[in-house]
């Protein structure tokens, strides 16, 4: 699955990367800081992928790609 | 279901129609009611009406469904900032860095990204918890408080004295600031609210000016981080200076203060609940973000910089937009039974902090202070219950409760 994190969307709302840590790290801000990037999440990390998803309060993240 | 308020109102019902057609409520938020009575109130005020004109505060626009009050957080070009204050579009003060335009907003944000960042928050927890453990202390063995003037107010301003690098000390004095200034946005005692302001502005003038003639570690005192930071090369102005300090108190006190009252309203009265926490202190992450959404206390406000025709309302520039959060965290259209309490809640995109540039920068901090206090509270105080049958009173504007008096036993 490929997922990207918006740099436009993203303010540091600290979701994602309490609820899926193995996806998602804070940058010393506290924003996301896979912000502005797009990248492979293995098929063990897709739950978590998804529920950062479905958990950012701004929509910054989206699935660009299931396969 | 609530379809008269206290006043034997029903908020629902149109008074007239506002510009362009547009149905016009007359709902002031500032009113008093029972715990939980202005969420509910909004409940159905947002099945209505997407969007309506309110005849309140001078006259304005209110959105209440997520997806559009979440757009225009965000869209900050539109609603701008260059007043927050419903009742005010042209305020004669400034609550920096929030009334800032984009241009310069970010660069005075960072400075204060920096310092309430999760890292930070980390490196404060261990004194953090020890100064709830310490108010705590003060009545546990009484058996009885009100968690609202004993503990919510006390414990996040000893934190906050802690994030700013100041005496502890000082606790009293600031709790005593916010609790006036907060009446008088609410309508009561609006001079000792001004002075209150006043004298806080003032504390910070004399704390400037101590710091510039002995300035002590920025990595540990907000004041000479301030006073040391350059924003495009130069030193933050006074004015600027004493503003940032002001509206953090504004900001960070009063706020954490509600959220532990219905917190503790809920567990209180809610006892398999709290029993769950008890029994699982890893599930208290999750109740907390639910809390949050349940009870999205801040009604932010947006100035109009230009024409807009939005949820079928024509917004003119230099009108007001009110968007009470409560109403977009308890939207059907973005949260399934949103008006049920759910600890184990998936996928919670509240915005309870807000949302877009001026997402609330305490944000970590405060969810910190939420899990130390849910943690330290329940590990010695697991059981309680209200101490009465009083009603429970919610102010309005910044909803919280007045008082929420708890018993245990000791």
């Amino acid at each position: 699955m490929r997922i990207a994190v918006s740099k436009e969307l993203c303010t540091g709302q600290g979701r994602c990367y309490v609820i899926s840590p193995e996806v998602f790290t804070p940058d010393d801000e506290g924003y996301c800081a896979q912000a502005g990037t797009e990248f492979e999440v293995p098929s063990s990390l897709e739950d978590q992928a998804k529920l950062g998803v479905n958990t950012c309060p701004e929509g910054a993240i989206s699935i660009v790609d299931l396969s | 279901m609530v379809t008269e308020n206290e006043r034997g109102v029903n908020l629902t019902q149109p008074v007239g129609t506002g510009p362009g057609g547009v149905p016009a409520l007359s709902v002031d938020i500032g009113t008093s009611g029972p715990v939980l009575s202005h969420f509910e109130e909004w409940d159905e005020i947002r099945e209505r009406y997407a969007a309506f004109w309110n005849d309140a505060y001078g006259g304005h626009w209110v959105l209440t469904r997520f997806d559009p009050i979440r757009e225009a957080l965000q869209d900050v070009d539109t609603f701008s900032t260059d007043s927050t204050i419903i009742s005010d579009p042209n305020p004669d003060y400034l609550l920096l860095p929030l009334f800032l335009d984009p241009s310069k907003h970010l660069k005075y944000r960072k400075l204060y990204n920096a310092r309430f960042s999760p890292g930070v928050v980390e490196a404060l927890t261990p004194v953090a918890r020890q100064a709830c453990q310490d108010t705590i202390d003060e009545f546990i063995d009484r058996g009885h408080c009100d968690l609202i003037n004993e503990f919510a107010d006390i414990y996040p301003t000893q934190v906050f004295l802690i994030a700013l690098g100041l005496p502890l000390d000082q606790a009293p004095q600031f709790v005593t600031w916010v609790r006036a200034i907060f009446k008088g946005l609410s309508g009561e005692d609006v001079e000792g609210a001004a002075a209150a302001q006043g004298e806080v502005t003032a504390y910070f003038q004399d704390l400037l000016d101590q710091r510039r003639r002995h300035p002590k570690d920025p990595e540990t005192d907000m004041v000479s981080y301030l006073l040391d930071a350059r924003i495009d090369g130069e030193p933050i102005s006074q004015e600027y200076l004493e503003s940032m300090l002001t509206t953090l108190v504004l900001a960070g006190l009063d706020t954490t203060k509600s959220q532990l009252g219905y917190n503790f309203h809920y567990l209180a009265t809610h006892p398999e609940d709290r029993r769950r926490l008890v029994e699982d202190p890893t599930l208290i992450p999750s109740a907390i973000e639910e809390l949050l959404r349940a009870n999205a206390f801040v009604p932010p406000a947006r100035k109009l910089k230009k024409d807009v025709e939005y949820e079928g309302c024509p917004m003119k520039s230099g009108q007001m937009v009110l968007m009470p959060l409560w109403s977009a965290t308890r939207d059907p259209r973005a949260f399934d039974d949103p008006a049920t309490v759910r600890f184990d809640r998936e996928n919670n995109r509240h915005i309870a902090f807000g949302a877009g540039a001026h997402r609330c920068a305490g944000a970590h901090l405060a969810r910190r202070e939420l899990l130390i206090a849910m943690q330290e509270w329940h590990k010695r105080i697991p059981d309680y219950w209200l101490a009465s049958d009083a009603p429970i009173v919610e102010h309005g504007w910044q909803c919280g409760l007045d008082e929420l008096p708890l018993a245990w036993t000791p």
